[in-house]
């Protein structure tokens, strides 16, 4: 296996373990998938193409732009779609059915705007690769993995270390419970929305930028959720693990069995796991114990 | 004196089941007060609707004086701490990241102090710091939601059946640390099954019934009423 391979992998696996974690934490908060997650990295990214990049400006704007249209879209949808049905506290039909709707309608709007077409991102980089020796590596690959792992060690830092953090997790084990500490249930799950709103945004413009963007882009969420089921879901370093693994595993496949054969096997090799370890990787530190 | 914590005519509706029905109570400042009642009797309710997680339809809720804020967050703000019935640790949090939670409202030096008084009076805590709620036996947790309760500074500790499911000698021992509480010039409002404990370290009780108040008086009166001793004393 070639080096450029495994770069290769790893910065796939990088953008799934944003998506994974985005998913994660919703999950961890209100225990239900989030199936608008994907729109919501559509939406962002076009937000940020059309805002900035179509304007000439750099990756930096690019991405703040779509981190804050990220953040501005997960909160939207945690007040419209999610609010009452949490206070309520609804069976998570509710939230399934509610996510999808959202998803849905940020697609069609997005649809509406764009159209079918495919658009791209300007070249952020004179140099479209770097040469290592006698390898030739992709610049955009390399600055996606230093951001995400950056992104992800903050976010690690943030949700181990400081209060905010500590509350997030209080919040995700017992909402009621965590009231008592005299901890705003509500203003933390917002928070929640922010931070993988954010995430969202960020990943959404990776994918626009290794894939082009159109207004289904955000169907490539499957392999978020997929490495947060291997994962375990629930857990955000088994979310990193499973996504890392399934970007290089993904990739090497790639140029093993071409294009055709490598979706089915990954999905396959998702089947095999989930009958092996139907918890996840780390799925049992999520367990709750009586 | 004007009591600390006063509860007034207080009705609580669940759907269509009366949960409470017009409960009236009050809390000395300093002194342990405890509500006895079968399982059902709306005793939960009663601490849940003064913590403000559950709505009440009427009636009034005075601390200090004052009408309590309405968000969960605000009354614990004003020294009105809640220990749940179940205990409610955060299974998956460390001891001490469920200790600094339960300090959450308060920040830097002091919050490290309030650790170490809480290290101090439950040792096993100190040991277990870094291990997860979840491994703790169950009167561990029990001091753990205690512990944990008192990070957040309470005035008034409200504690709803913390003799729930442990062994004797360990009820023994969290009621030693109920009266430590007290001590320290912690109110205690305690809810409990366990009518015989209760009754024995309080200095009043109410008994009740059916979301009504039916009897109260001292812990002593209690223990000697023959309606007391046949409805939850084992005659």
């Amino acid at each position: 296996m070639s080096l450029q391979i495994l770069l290769n992998g790893l910065a796939t696996g990088s953008i799934y373990a944003l998506i994974a974690t985005g998913f994660a934490l919703i999950f961890n908060v209100l225990k239900f998938s989030n199936f608008s997650h994907g729109a919501t990295m559509t939406a962002a990214a076009f937000a940020a193409y059309f805002l900035v990049s179509a304007n000439g400006a750099g990756l930096a704007a690019t991405l703040a732009v779509a981190g804050i249209a990220g953040a501005a879209i997960a909160l939207f949808g945690e007040f419209v779609g999610f609010r009452r049905i949490t206070l309520n506290h609804s069976s998570s039909t509710y939230f399934f059915v509610s996510s999808i709707t959202l998803g849905t309608l940020y697609e069609g709007l997005v649809t509406v705007k764009v159209g079918s077409n495919f658009y791209n991102f300007p070249r952020f980089f004179t140099n479209p690769t770097i040469n290592l020796g006698d390898f030739v590596i992709s610049t955009s690959d390399i600055m996606m993995f230093t951001i995400s792992m950056v992104a992800l060690i903050i976010l690690a830092y943030v949700i181990q270390k400081t209060r905010l953090g500590r509350a997030l997790r209080a919040v995700s084990f017992d909402r009621d419970t965590a009231q008592l500490m005299g901890i705003d249930s509500t203003r933390i799950i917002q928070l929640t929305f922010v931070i993988s709103g954010v995430l969202a945004g960020i990943a959404g413009v990776f994918l626009g930028i290794k894939y082009t963007l159109y207004p289904t882009l955000g169907s490539l969420v499957v392999k978020g959720f997929i490495a947060s089921v291997i994962g375990g879901l629930g857990s955000l370093t088994g979310a990193v693990i499973g996504a890392v693994l399934l970007g290089v595993v993904e990739t090497i496949l790639l140029s093993v069995l071409g294009s055709g054969y490598s979706t089915i096997a990954t999905f396959a090799i998702m089947l095999v796991f989930l009958l092996l370890r139907p918890q996840g990787i780390a799925g049992s530190n999520v367990q709750e114990k009586a | 004196m004007e009591p600390m914590l006063k509860v007034t005519d207080l009705r609580v509706n669940y759907g269509h089941i009366e949960a409470l029905r017009g409960v009236s109570i009050e809390v000395q400042k300093g002194q342990i007060v405890s509500i006895i009642g079968a399982n059902g009797a709306g005793k939960s309710t009663l601490l849940r609707t003064i913590s403000g997680l559950v709505k009440s339809l009427g009636g009034k809720v005075e601390f200090e004086g004052e009408a309590l804020p309405a968000k969960p967050s605000k009354i614990v703000a004003k020294g009105v701490v809640h220990v749940p019935e179940g205990r409610k640790t955060f299974s998956g949090l460390t001891i001490r990241d469920n200790l600094l939670v339960g300090g959450y409202l308060y920040k830097g030096k002091d919050l490290e102090k309030d650790l170490e008084e809480q290290y101090s009076l439950f040792p096993i805590l100190r040991e277990r710091k870094d291990q997860f709620a979840g491994t703790l036996s169950g009167g561990e947790q029990q001091m753990l939601a205690v512990a944990r309760g008192l990070m957040s500074r309470p005035k008034i500790l409200l504690l709803d059946e913390p003799s729930m499911g442990l062994a004797p000698l360990i009820v023994n021992q969290i009621y030693d640390l109920i009266r430590q509480i007290r001590d320290r010039g912690i109110t205690v409002l305690l809810v409990e099954q366990n009518a015989r404990k209760a009754l024995g370290i309080c200095d009043y009780a109410y008994v009740l019934e059916n979301g009504v108040i039916n009897l109260s008086g001292t812990g002593d009166e209690l223990l000697r009423s023959d309606a007391v001793r046949k409805a939850y004393l084992g005659g």
